[in-house]
């Protein structure tokens, strides 16, 4: 018989993995949920997870490739653009949902235990879903485009989803649990969101940046480091390890700087949300 | 064996926080430069102690604010004490709202895979009580509908059902059953009764003292944070329905634009023949309406119903646009010696209910020995509260 005990205890900033474990139907349960309302009452229903990122593209290569003549490097601009597009919408959709969801969720959460990393974590889940079909449609572009990526691309884009998703987690762990506590996140994340793309080199590649300084600042940034590293892969030529070591590095950082804000504010959800 | 071990626990709030849900930055930053004061501070439950074994079932009573569903949301997990500490044997599955989780969009049976997964079931779990489920629930032909079509009473059915085939050791209750239909309400003390025999230790905590007395054998009474009796259902209920015992006035503020609604309600006098009542109505328009009144006893059970024309619709009362005020007396020369509470209704017969008071008042019966008694009657020697006149005969 399993024996619990309940107590204020507010050091245990370890991870129960096994009490996760335990749940672990739920994270499916969640995303499953969310996937299924998302677009319940919508004509195009799924369609909107192609079209949203192919529309954005459109938009971008107009304005940027044809009007403003950005210069893309080595790829065509489109599928360039799409590359970044796919990851940083990864990031963003994640990043926002996760931020709200555990607002969004406070009725549950009111009333019933189960370990509240949970519900971000499944958020984010069904951001990789949509992720998971805009590469299907990035695949069939390619092959429209006759474009043949090399075969880095099989070490490079799992190393970028990896590090674009540990990266949101921390980031998501962190904002919903400030989000909880403090309401006006609800309105600093989209502004997050959209200085973030500017900063990030997601429609404009890097080499447009010429201050050395602004430009190693940039490359901080793990997505940044993801969606470089993806597009290193496409091209093909030698990749860049330093920047796959850093970009890891800087994801796990915030990914432990988010668990720790959640876990200690885990205890006080109920009471404030 | 025990199975829950409840050690000193307490729960304190600091009272800001309770009136205000959440903060801004602004009011962090500038209140981080503010020195708490002690009493700032709130206490929900100080120093509660219980031991409850296994197989026991437990009704938890108290007045609204006497911390019954703090104790509930810490033994659930759902929030975390501020001291002491709780030893649970077993699994435990908490039941405070019906439907937690339930969402409008997605379909009955998409629902109960869900809800049930929230309340802690295995998808094999639910699959395979998936029949049971939807049979108690009653809505096998709706069960491929978005909820958002059902009516309350089906999404209520349909919870109740999934939560009903949770199978912890331990199943903390709070008042869910204060909703629904007495045909349900039924269904679900029967199913909980099940629950309990068959072994499980059950907590319950509501306001229905005949549904405490028919679940529990045993109960604890909450008063301000604190255990103030624990012992057999019935002898706490007594006591519950003694200390409820001290308002003799109610009031509430009156709507004048809506429906009809009590807004004050006085026990003018009261001796062993006469209950004088002064009752005060608002509504926002002219209309005919009864006024009902319910005795309980201490036990909390229904000993007398009066009204002013429920049964003779000549009786109700005209309700003027703004506050009635209607003084009444009630004969209550045939009840017991002892303390009774009083609930007032407010309804349109048949049509409407407009308001209700619920055990608002109480009122002692103090009888004295007429010339032709040798003793009079007392509503704690177990024989009722309303006294008969038996007429002798012959004897032979």
């Amino acid at each position: 018989m399993r024996s619990t005990v309940i107590s204020p205890g507010k050091s245990n900033f370890a991870l129960d993995i096994k009490e996760l474990w335990t749940y672990r139907e739920l994270f499916y349960f969640f995303s499953w949920r969310d996937i299924k309302v998302k677009y319940k009452q919508t004509i195009l229903g799924l369609v909107w997870v192609v079209l949203q990122p192919l529309i954005m593209m459109t938009i971008f290569t107009v304005f940027f490739s044809r009007a403003l003549n950005v210069q893309s490097t080595d790829l065509p601009y489109p599928v360039f653009c799409f590359t970044g597009l796919l990851f940083w919408n990864l990031f963003s959709s994640g990043l926002t949902s996760a931020g709200n969801s555990m607002v969004s969720n406070a009725n549950i959460i009111k009333k019933i235990y189960f370990p509240r990393l949970i519900i971000p974590v499944s958020t984010i889940i069904v951001s990789l879903f949509d992720f998971l079909i805009t590469v299907g449609i990035f695949a069939g572009l390619l092959v429209y485009w006759k474009f043949l990526p090399s075969a880095n691309i099989l070490f490079c884009f799992p190393i970028a989803l990896i590090i674009t998703l540990l990266t949101t987690m921390g980031a998501g762990f962190l904002l919903s649990a400030l989000n909880v506590k403090y309401r006006d996140f609800r309105y600093i994340i989209p502004f997050m969101v959209q200085i973030l793309l500017f900063v990030t080199p997601v429609i404009y590649p890097i080499s447009l940046i010429k201050n050395d300084l602004i430009r190693s600042l940039l490359n901080l940034n793990p997505i940044a480091t993801a969606i470089q590293l993806a597009r290193t892969g496409l091209v093909g030529g030698e990749i860049p390890w330093l920047s796959v070591v850093s970009g890891i590095f800087a994801s796990v950082c915030l990914l432990f700087i988010g668990l720790f804000v959640f876990r200690s504010v885990e205890n006080e959800f109920a009471d404030i949300a | 064996m025990i199975m829950v071990d409840i050690q000193n626990i307490g729960k304190k709030y600091r009272i800001g926080q309770e009136r205000k849900k959440y903060h801004t930055l602004r009011e962090s930053i500038v209140s981080s430069f503010k020195r708490k004061s002690k009493e700032d501070d709130y206490w929900a439950l100080r120093n509660v102690n219980l031991q409850i074994k296994e197989g026991e079932a437990v009704g938890i009573i108290g007045k609204n604010g006497a911390g019954k569903s703090t104790l509930l949301k810490i033994l659930s997990r759902i929030t975390h004490p501020s001291e002491g500490k709780i030893i649970l044997n077993g699994r435990i599955a908490s039941l405070l709202e019906v439907g937690t989780g339930f969402h409008q969009e997605l379909t009955g049976r998409e629902n109960i895979f869900l809800n049930g997964s929230i309340l802690g079931l295995r998808s094999g779990e639910i699959k395979a009580r998936f029949d049971d489920i939807v049979e108690f629930s009653g809505v096998q032909k709706f069960i491929d509908t978005p909820i958002k079509f059902y009516s309350s009473g089906m999404q209520l059915r349909l919870a109740f059902a999934v939560a009903s085939y949770l199978d912890p050791e331990i199943l903390v209750i709070d008042e869910v059953l204060a909703v629904g239909d007495s045909e349900f309400q039924k269904k679900c003390i029967g199913r909980m009764n099940e629950v309990s025999k068959s072994g499980r230790t059950l907590l319950f905590v509501s306001h229905d003292m005949n549904s405490v007395l028919s679940l529990c054998s045993s109960a604890v009474l909450l008063d301000k944070g604190s255990v103030v009796m624990k012992g057999s259902a019935n002898d706490v209920v007594q006591k519950y329905s003694a200390s409820v015992s001290d308002a003799t006035e109610y009031s509430a503020t009156p709507d004048l634009n809506g429906k009809p609604k009590i807004v004050s309600v006085k026990i003018e006098s009261c001796d062993d023949e006469l209950l004088r009542l002064n009752i005060g109505i608002s509504s926002g328009t002219k209309i005919k309406a009864s006024v009902d009144f319910h005795f309980r006893d201490q036990m909390n059970r229904m000993i007398g119903f009066g009204s002013l024309g429920a049964l003779t619709y000549s009786d109700l009362v005209d309700l003027n646009n703004g506050i009635t005020e209607l003084t009444l007396d009630i004969d209550i020369s045939s009840l017991a010696s002892g303390d009774y509470n009083l609930a007032v209704d407010l309804t349109q017969p048949n049509v409407e209910w407009f308001d209700r008071v619920f055990d608002c008042l109480s009122f002692k019966v103090d009888k004295k020995v007429k010339e032709n008694e040798s003793r009079v009657l007392q509503q704690s020697w177990g024989y009722g509260s309303v006294n008969f006149q038996v007429n002798l005969k012959s004897i032979r």
